[in-house]
């Protein structure tokens, strides 16, 4: 246990929300490490850190989603506080505005602030009067738009305005005291920043405290006053952001230059099997690589770059505005799932649950379904004859338990994982498109499933991984296309590929671009 | 299973209580020839609902054919003319209803209970709501018939059973229907023209209801304007009785016609012992409501057990 109430010991002013030696412990893992963070009433906190350096997490205790181990400290201007307790952080005025901002899309500004501070009368809804407090409070955010069309017509810098406006005009509990976004400009265009820090300006002006989570470095040394850095669940440091440069702050979030180790010691052929080019669509402004036969190319790039909307584009799932996509030299003309399957280029979605695989129905049925295992003219769905083949790729695969009947949803997330990969090995593909193929998949089965895909590319396919997680990437590809705005900005190889340079080249500031 | 069980134990109970009325062929031949009409109108439904398509329009196209056909063959057309008329009407229905739900892509709740109000008005007004009669013999004998002493009705529905299984159960089209109803969006990024099949599924239901509206009015011999909706619930209860048996979680073709079978003997055993009229729609409620919730109770049981077991497991290690 901490002793001392840290109240003012740094710079005298008052401090909103203190968190002493917060550690997280999760099995086989230590997400946090002993962090401390002072937020101080009318100063924006950064927070940054590598994917997986427990930003989140910290976030989630904050918020009461978890509950710290025993030891850690909180106060609250000053009082003692219960950290993981999510009534408790609301009494005292902390709000939480994620990526999804919590805003009903189908109604419109008015009833979306109404959620928040009541209507003014509880017996009837004034629709006159309800419009003219949302514009007037919007207005002091520097805002001005129709208050009656649905979120989901909104832009998002709008629909995040909305959100925070929401979050200072609460009625019920306390006021505003600490306001935490996560990624908030993901989705945003550069104009939207701007507007995005007014909002955040006005609202620390009026003493609330923020911290802001964001992997885009310009934006946390243009707006924050101060930058908490952590790394491998550990606290780096804590420096007012005046004293920071671009540089600096990079180092720090990486740390000692890892071990130069190269993933591209595979020998791949010179043919290529896909080519991409000038893909346009969303974010996406112009994206053009190859991947060559028993090639792995990993995307790189922070949320919002386009890396997570390139392999639907690629692979169908969504149509892109331009651009086209080459297997074996051949366009593919019909870019559809099922126009990309016909041609052997075959997509993995990274969300398991809706996108991915389907829940309901058996792991067999789940392996065989983009290329049913018929026969004869009747094309005749021989049950045992299905279930014989899906156990030989369960066996190839080391799915377990081997049932191939059981409920794909009953499996957990790594051999699920592998029924995903298996079902597409099984398509005879020349091109593998996968994006997150381990999102929330535990060590061994991340292993497992890189080796499978190591394997099928031994055998020939070329293969395009997309994934947030630079240290996967440097591991296991060849080569990595690293997206910043929507276009190539690097294709790192050999001596360059390393987490380091990855990473270096995913947060490099706009102007430095191109 | 228990859906088997539960029908034994109402055959058993009303052989007891009514033997002399409830033992009789005739007592079987009605329930077997009866329910033909709703098992089919079930064995059509199921087709959209494996993948997760509502057409609440199925009772009210039945109730449309029914008195199509009966208008046609008053109206110079041949027996064979009329019946063929009649199921592609019922195919356009299915088209409506696809290019509201597929294309347009209303949800298929309202759209089809939109349609049903628009085909009851077209049986009003074809039929003035009275029943439309005297129809050909010919006509009649489509139902009438007892071929080796089986209502001919009887084995139609055989038929369609048949067919039904192997297309749901069997075949490429009914795995893909249910990769559909399972999860649209997985489905479709595996390569299932899901837009397609739906469209299929819902050509299916309503073509098969107006099968079951002709031999309806082969049956009653006349053209019935009120006949359509009184289909709609047993169908739907049959469909999510039977899809709690045999493979539960699914809908399929023989758990629907045992619900149907059992909801129909239960029934008629109830409507022989003399009971009010209103019993029948009390027992039909009562028995779906029951067998729809008991999966989720049990369900609710097992994971909590087996979540207590989980503790057990995981703090076992931390403790010793």
């Amino acid at each position: 246990m901490t002793t001392e109430v840290p109240a003012g010991e740094r710079g005298g002013d008052a401090v909103t929300l203190a968190l002493r030696d917060v550690t997280k412990t999760f099995p086989g893992q230590v997400a946090v490490n002993r962090v401390d963070l002072d937020l101080r009433p009318g100063q924006i906190h950064g927070l940054v850190g590598q994917n997986g350096c427990g930003k989140s997490t910290l976030i989630k205790i904050m918020a009461g989603f978890h509950a710290p181990d025993p030891g850690a400290g909180a106060w609250f201007d000053g009082e003692p506080f219960e950290l993981g307790s999510a009534s408790a952080a609301e009494q005292a005025g902390m709000r939480f505005i994620h990526q999804d901002l919590g805003l009903v899309p189908t109604l419109n500004t008015v009833d979306n602030l109404a959620l928040g501070h009541g209507y003014e009368s509880r017996r009837f809804v004034r629709l006159g009067g309800e419009a003219r407090r949302a514009r007037a409070l919007l207005a002091e955010f520097g805002f001005e738009f129709d208050v009656g069309i649905p979120m989901a017509q909104l832009t998002p810098v709008q629909r995040t305005g909305v959100a925070i406006a929401r979050a200072m005009s609460e009625q019920h509990g306390r006021r505003l005291r600490v306001l935490v976004l996560d990624e908030p400009t993901a989705s945003f265009d550069s104009a939207d920043v701007a507007q995005l820090f007014a909002v955040l300006r006005h609202a620390s002006s009026r003493g609330v405290a923020i911290l802001y989570v964001s992997h885009r470095l310009d934006e946390i040394l243009e707006i924050t006053h101060e930058t908490t850095v952590l790394r491998d669940g550990r606290l780096i440091s804590t420096v007012p952001t005046e004293e920071l440069s671009h540089e600096s702050l990079i180092e720090l979030i990486l740390g000692q230059a890892p071990e130069p180790h190269s993933g591209g010691a595979h020998v791949h052929s010179s043919e290529v099997r896909l080519s991409v080019e000038h893909l346009r669509g969303g974010p996406v402004r112009d994206v053009s690589f190859v991947v060559h036969a028993g090639e792995i190319v990993g995307l790189a790039g922070i949320v919002g770059s386009g890396r997570d909307l390139v392999p639907y584009l690629v692979g169908g799932a969504q149509r892109p505005s331009g651009g086209s996509v080459l297997v074996d030299g051949e366009p593919v003309a019909r870019l559809t799932p099922r126009g990309a399957l016909r041609r052997g280029l075959v997509f993995v979605p990274g969300d398991r649950q809706g996108k991915s695989a389907i829940a309901s129905l058996a792991v067999r049925e789940n392996l065989t379904l983009p290329r049913l295992p018929t026969r004869g003219p009747a094309r005749w769905l021989g049950v045992r004859h299905e279930r014989r083949e899906a156990s030989t790729w369960l066996e190839r695969f080391d799915v377990r338990p081997r049932q191939p009947d059981r409920p794909l949803a009953t499996l957990s997330g790594g051999n699920q994982q592998k029924v995903v990969l298996a079902r597409a090995m099984r398509c005879d593909p020349r091109v593998l498109v996968i994006d997150e193929p381990v999102h929330g998949v535990d060590v061994g089965a991340k292993r497992a499933i890189y080796e499978l895909l190591r394997e099928a590319t031994r055998q020939g396919v070329g293969a395009l991984l997309a994934s947030g997680d630079v240290d996967d990437l440097a591991a296991v590809c060849d080569r990595v296309v690293v997206l910043r705005d929507g276009i190539v900005v690097a294709e790192l190889h050999g001596r360059d590929n390393t987490v380091d340079r990855i990473t270096r080249e995913t947060l490099a500031r706009q102007n430095e671009a191109t | 299973m228990s859906a088997l069980y539960t029908w034994v134990v109402i055959i058993i109970v009303f052989s007891i209580w009514i033997p002399e009325t409830f033992l009789t062929t005739l007592t079987w031949e009605n329930i077997a020839a009866s329910q033909a009409i709703t098992a089919m109108l079930t064995l059509g439904l199921l087709f959209p609902l494996a993948a997760g398509v509502y057409d609440l329009a199925v009772g009210q196209t039945l109730g449309f054919a029914a008195v199509l056909s009966a208008y046609l063959v008053n109206h110079g057309f041949g027996t064979a003319s009329a019946i063929a008329v009649t199921l592609l009407a019922g195919l356009c229905v299915g088209v409506v209803n696809g290019v509201l739900i597929v294309g347009v892509r209303i949800n298929s709740f309202i759209a089809t209970l939109g349609v049903s109000s628009v085909l009851l008005a077209i049986v009003g007004a074809m039929s003035n709501n009275i029943q439309i009669t005297g129809l050909p013999s010919s006509f009649e004998r489509l139902a009438g018939a007892q071929p080796l002493g089986i209502p001919i009705a009887v084995m139609y529905l055989v038929v369609l059973a048949v067919v039904a299984w192997y297309a749901l159960e069997r075949s490429p089209f009914g795995r893909y229907l249910f990769a559909i109803g399972g999860a649209e969006e997985a489905a479709r990024l595996a390569g299932v023209p899901t837009r397609r099949l739906m469209f299929a599924a819902l050509l299916i239901s309503s073509t098969t209801a107006a099968l079951a509206g002709v031999v309806l009015t082969a049956k009653l011999t006349a053209g019935d304007p009120a006949a359509g909706p009184s289909y709609l619930l047993p169908a739907y209860a049959a469909a999510f009785l039977g899809a709690t048996q045999f493979t539960p979680g699914r809908f399929n073709v023989i758990g629907a016609l045992t619900a149907t079978y059992l909801l129909a003997t239960g029934v008629a055993g109830l409507q022989l012992t003399g009971a009010k009229f209103w019993v029948t729609d009390l027992f039909n409620g009562v028995v779906l409501l029951i067998a729809l919730s008991l999966p989720m109770v049990q369900g609710r049981l097992r994971r909590r057990s087996a979540d207590i077991a989980a503790r057990e497991a995981s703090s076992a290690p931390s403790g010793s």
